[in-house]
């Protein structure tokens, strides 16, 4: 078995045992990459340099924690400092954050290695990875099809083995989604309980860190690192944060879980649906009880996201201006005003256009829109 | 509901500071319209009795001292990244007016 192939605890273990160094194991993650990248494109840049030293430093002082020597992607919405971080946008190519993101200071804290940024969706805006402006990304397990967003990047590279563990967002399914597609493990945590410091924001209310990796295990222990209140995010409560480990030895008996009827009607294919249901037995057969429930208004769950979500976008997206950080456009025009619709004219994609306009719209300009729907009706 | 016209999506384009080409304001009119007459479902919900919820973490009033946190990265890195000169220690821009 290649060293790029084991999972957290596995590589962890062979780290604490001597079998390998974290050198090897970040090469062999390195030469996967290298090897896959140019057909699969789940990173956008490959921190060779800095891997290896992050490595050899972890080597020399014998790996501590669990994620001590462990090479990892990180979306490429998290600022790593002196690291170019994009939010797979052109607007932001170039810029290197002078700051580590709270997770990603955390990780490093924990001997984490960086292996590089993985791709997503524009400002984690889509469900396919791609609206990037480093091109798709390609489900490695068929290359025809797409590998869910926005961290298709991130659920790609781990499901391909290019790395060990990775880490993403989600706001709307992003972490959910894709690693259901790719066939790699990911969770999404409660909002609030990973710090959202450093992470380039989609939608505040909703945006969510979470990892990635080949089984739960690895998640718990990823989980384990990042989780907790941080004074530079006053939406993280002062909760303890619980031993995830520990609580993988429990069991499911007499857990109740609801199944959402809504969940299972129009639009899921057969198989999908079976494949669910199987899982939900299995749970069953080991003590779970399982409870058919309503959720009556999911059929517009979609719509009140279409409302709510490009209002916090478009606000969160108003600081892309082409002056503190990020391009200057191809021409300045003649003044302030013309400079910043030049820049995002050139800079932002379609997908993030759209949705700025909508926001614009439904939250922005409470006067305009209403003078629009009373044209429209 | 009717289409949004290209009329309409320049104006909103010029609000939120977003230079469109002549197609793009075409392109943009007919899938806006179809965004909207998908939303448009949310008229027939009755939300009469619906608490709004505005957040889901239960905190209030999070508060911290009235002071600079200089320890993650200095006002000269910040300016560093900027594509624009910097003059006196500020970033100097188009003119306003």
């Amino acid at each position: 078995m290649d060293l790029n192939q084991l999972t957290i605890w596995e590589a962890h273990e062979g780290l604490k045992a001597k079998k390998f160094s974290s050198e090897d194991l970040t090469n062999a993650c390195i030469k996967r990459a290298r090897e896959r990248n140019p057909e699969v494109n789940a990173f956008v840049e490959i921190t060779e340099d800095f891997a290896l030293e992050q490595a050899r430093l972890v080597d020399k002082d014998g790996a501590a924690g669990p994620l001590s020597g462990i090479p990892i992607g990180i979306k490429d919405l998290f600022s790593v400092k002196g690291y170019e971080t994009t939010a797979g946008s052109k607007i932001l190519k170039g810029y290197k954050p002078p700051f580590d993101a709270t997770a990603v200071a955390k990780l490093r804290e924990a001997g984490a290695v960086f292996l590089g940024r993985t791709n997503m969706d524009e400002f984690a805006c889509g469900s396919s990875t791609e609206h990037s402006c480093y091109g798709n990304t390609k489900n490695p397990c068929d290359l025809e099809r797409v590998p869910g967003g926005s961290s298709g990047g991130s659920a790609a590279a781990v499901a391909d083995m290019m790395c060990i563990g990775a880490i993403g967002t989600d706001t709307g399914g992003s972490i959910r989604q894709p690693v259901s597609l790719c066939g790699s493990t990911g969770l999404k945590p409660t909002y609030g309980r990973v710090s959202r410091f450093g992470v380039i924001a989609m939608a505040s209310s909703w945006d969510t860190v979470g990892p990635f990796g080949k089984d739960v295990k690895d998640l718990a222990l990823m989980l384990q690192v990042m989780a907790g209140n941080d004074k530079r995010d006053s939406t993280t409560p002062e909760r303890p944060v619980p031993d995830y480990m520990a609580a993988l030895d429990k069991n499911v008996k007499g857990l109740k879980i609801g199944i959402p009827k809504e969940y299972f009607g129009e639009g899921v294919e057969d198989e999908t649906r079976d494949m669910v249901m199987n899982a939900v037995r299995s749970l069953e057969k080991q003590g779970a009880i399982l409870q058919e429930v309503s959720l009556p208004m999911t059929k517009y769950a979609l719509a009140v996201y279409y409302v709510s979500m490009p209002a916090e976008l478009s606000a969160n997206l108003a600081r892309y201006d082409g002056i503190r950080f990020g391009i200057k456009p191809s021409e300045d025009g003649s003044d302030l005003e013309e400079y910043y619709r030049n820049v995002r004219g050139e800079g932002f994609g379609d997908e993030i256009k759209r949705r700025i306009m909508i926001g614009t719209l439904t939250c922005g300009v409470t006067a305009l829109f209403h003078m629009l729907v009373s044209e429209w009706d | 509901m009717s289409k949004i016209t290209k009329e309409q999506v320049e104006k909103v384009a010029k609000l939120a500071r977003l230079n469109l080409t002549p197609d793009e304001l075409n392109k943009f009119a007919d899938q806006l319209s179809s965004i909207f007459e998908h939303v448009d479902i949310l008229s027939e919900v009755d939300t009469d009795g619906t608490q709004p919820t505005s957040q889901v973490t239960g905190l209030t009033n999070v508060m911290r001292d009235d002071e600079v946190d200089s320890d993650f990265c200095s006002k000269d890195e910040l300016l560093a990244v900027t594509p624009l000169p910097v003059e006196r220690g500020q970033i100097k821009v188009k003119k306003v007016l």
